[in-house]
């Protein structure tokens, strides 16, 4: 067989044995992995709102993108997720989009996350910034050889965390409950502030709480039995990701004392009467809370920062294997069967972005993320109208107009968050944006992409008929 | 629609983008020179805003027009001033506002020009593991003409 069949017909990924527990864990800890950035929406929109917004944001804004990740991820349970269903519904141009934004915004945020672990590091201990660097490279370098390594590992990682990351949380939700004095509920806005003020204030940083349902499709081509075990991680995710923030962030408002929600703020590090979540737990818990709480805000950006090099990686790996990117980014592991080139190279972009401080390159980020889910929803109906007898083992309890009406309230919502961040987020998102036509001019070119008849690891052909891999997959579940 | 509309289509927005970003040029330049502000250093050469965005609209009608040509390097020049634009739109925080009003019109149709550009490539390169196909653009294999039967003598 010549290299070009063999690169097209042979998947070299490693299928790994997921258990659900784990997989509700992988998806927790992309969306949600506490409630740390919370504190910043409580002050700005006031504490009723804030709950509020918590309680019916997801039915406008993450519920439909986790039904359409389910309803998609089960139909298409194919690597690079995301990517693949775009493609399967509007073509390689904006499945190329779709990935390219998601990928590069994930870039980023990765590398955000670590350096917010840092940031509470740093104003604890307060070593220099060649040590923080030097620090931030070790935190890369340990979670890029778990990703490596293979899912299974970076999976039983993942609960390792989110137990260091919920067990405080849990514990201050008890105390605070207990002993907490402040009223989690008023007043319900700020003073002087409208619902339209406090809905812009609050809506960005609740987005970004409520993004993520759909990461963990970039990772079907590594877990045994996709189609069904990620759509129902989604579902069962959804109601403990709502009850997490909700909990919580009553608990921190009560924590604070009466009246001080006005003071609470995401980092409180310069002391005075500010108010994180590890000072609520040292307000409430004493010592021992606070420094539980403390080591939980690490171990939730470490935990984010391995989920998102797990599931950010990926794309890259699937483009390169659509020959839509270079080539050497689809190389796998020949033991762990991991995309170890796509994982390294993401690894080594945030080993450079932790030294620097980005902030021009966070406002691209938002508007990159934003970018990408629109694509996703549009395909999902177009999949519906067009291919409606696709077997779906996860449909939407909706006839196709209403999921049409249904996910028109997250594109308006991403629409117009876009123009409400200000115009530095829309100018330098749109540079983010225009990248993405500009890569695929110069990469199309240079790779030609696949045939969809020829798709690697593709489930289905484009006449809707199981492929040979397909069919091994289905006979695996 | 096919990879010769698409190329088409993202011809006239490149071109139509330009034609626009020089007419706002001139416009402003005659009428309200204070609408936009803000001095571009590029290479050591201070250039006016509304120069630029004269210059930025040149540069998209010969992309605009490049693309009937070659879809890759019309949908960079086009995308590229586009990027020029905004990098100097927000190097300028004091007149980010303003500046981005004056700009919306060429930056929305130069980035459905490149994106147009991109969908026409989508159809035009034959993808690996596809048979060529005859659309027109594609260059089909040669067929060869059925042999000439002579007719009989007498």
């Amino acid at each position: 067989m010549s290299d070009v069949g063999k690169l097209l017909t042979d998947p070299a990924l490693r299928r790994v044995r997921m258990r659900i527990f784990t997989a509700v864990i992988v998806v927790f800890t992309l969306v949600c992995s506490g409630s740390f950035g919370m504190e910043d929406v409580v002050s700005s929109s006031g504490p009723g709102f804030t709950i509020l917004m918590i309680i019916l944001l997801p039915f406008v804004w993450s519920i439909p993108m986790a039904l359409v990740s389910s309803e998609l991820g089960s139909a298409i349970p194919e690597g690079g997720g995301l990517f693949r269903w775009v493609r399967r519904g509007l073509g390689e141009f904006w499945s190329f989009q779709t990935g390219w934004w998601w990928t590069m915004s994930l870039y980023v945020d990765s590398a955000v996350y670590i350096t917010l672990a840092l940031g509470y590091i740093q104003s604890k201990w307060g070593f220099n910034d060649n040590w923080r660097w030097l620090l931030g490279i070790g935190f890369v370098a340990f979670f890029t050889f778990i990703n490596i390594r293979g899912l299974d590992l970076t999976g039983k990682a993942l609960t390792i965390i989110q137990i260091i990351v919920m067990v405080p949380f849990v514990a201050l939700v008890i105390w605070a409950f207990a002993k907490g004095t402040g009223n989690p509920v008023s007043p319900f806005l700020p003073p002087g502030v409208s619902i339209f003020s406090a809905t812009n204030l609050g809506l960005a940083i609740m987005m970004w709480m409520y993004s993520g349902y759909e990461s963990m499709s970039t990772l079907a081509a590594e877990v045994d039995n996709p189609q069904r075990l990620i759509p129902r991680a989604i579902m069962i995710a959804v109601p403990i990701v709502i009850a997490t923030y909700a909990l919580t962030t009553m608990a921190g408002i009560m924590a604070a004392g009466k009246g001080n929600w006005v003071n609470m703020v995401s980092d409180a590090s310069a002391g005075g009467s500010l108010v994180d979540f590890v000072r609520a737990g040292q307000i409430v818990g004493g010592a021992i809370l606070m420094w539980a709480m403390f080591a939980s805000a690490i171990a939730s950006n470490l935990g984010l920062y391995a989920g998102y090099l797990a599931s950010g990686s990926r794309p890259s790996y699937q483009l390169s294997r659509d020959r839509l990117y270079p080539r050497f980014m689809g190389k796998a592991h020949k033991r762990w069967g991991t995309p170890w080139v796509a994982i390294l190279v993401m690894g080594v972009v945030d080993a450079v972005l932790v030294k620097g401080t980005f902030t021009t390159l966070i406002v691209i980020d938002v508007f990159l993320l934003m970018f990408s889910y629109i694509p996703i929803f549009i395909a999902a109906i177009v999949l519906r109208v067009r291919e409606p007898n696709m077997p779906r083992p996860f449909r939407v309890p909706m006839p196709t107009w209403l999921l049409g009406i249904y996910v028109c309230f997250p594109i308006a919502i991403a629409i117009y968050a876009l123009f409400t961040n200000g115009s530095d987020y829309l100018v330098g998102g749109l540079v983010g944006v225009i990248s993405g036509p500009i890569a695929y001019l110069v990469f199309k070119r240079v790779y030609r992409g696949t045939a969809d008849s020829a798709l690697e690891g593709s489930m289905v052909t484009p006449e809707g008929e199981l492929t040979s891999f397909g069919a091994k997959v289905e006979a695996q579940s | 629609m096919s990879g010769r509309s698409w190329r088409n289509l993202g011809s006239a927005l490149g071109v139509a983008g330009g034609v626009v970003a020089i007419g706002l040029a001139v416009y402003i330049h005659s009428r309200h020179p204070w609408a936009v502000g803000g001095v571009w250093r590029i290479g050591g050469v201070a250039v006016s805003a509304q120069r630029l965005l004269g210059a930025m609209g040149l540069l998209m009608i010969v992309g605009g027009l490049v693309v009937l040509r070659s879809r890759t390097v019309g949908g960079i020049l086009v995308a590229a001033a586009i990027v020029i634009a905004l990098v100097l739109i927000y190097g300028h925080a004091a007149f980010r506002s303003t500046n981005v009003r004056v700009w919306a019109a060429p930056i929305v149709l130069g980035l459905l020009s490149s994106m147009c550009a991109g969908l026409a490539l989508e159809d035009e390169i034959v993808p690996v593991g596809a048979e060529p196909v005859a659309d027109g653009l594609v260059t089909p294999a040669p067929v060869e003409s059925p042999p000439r039967v002579e007719p009989p003598l007498a």
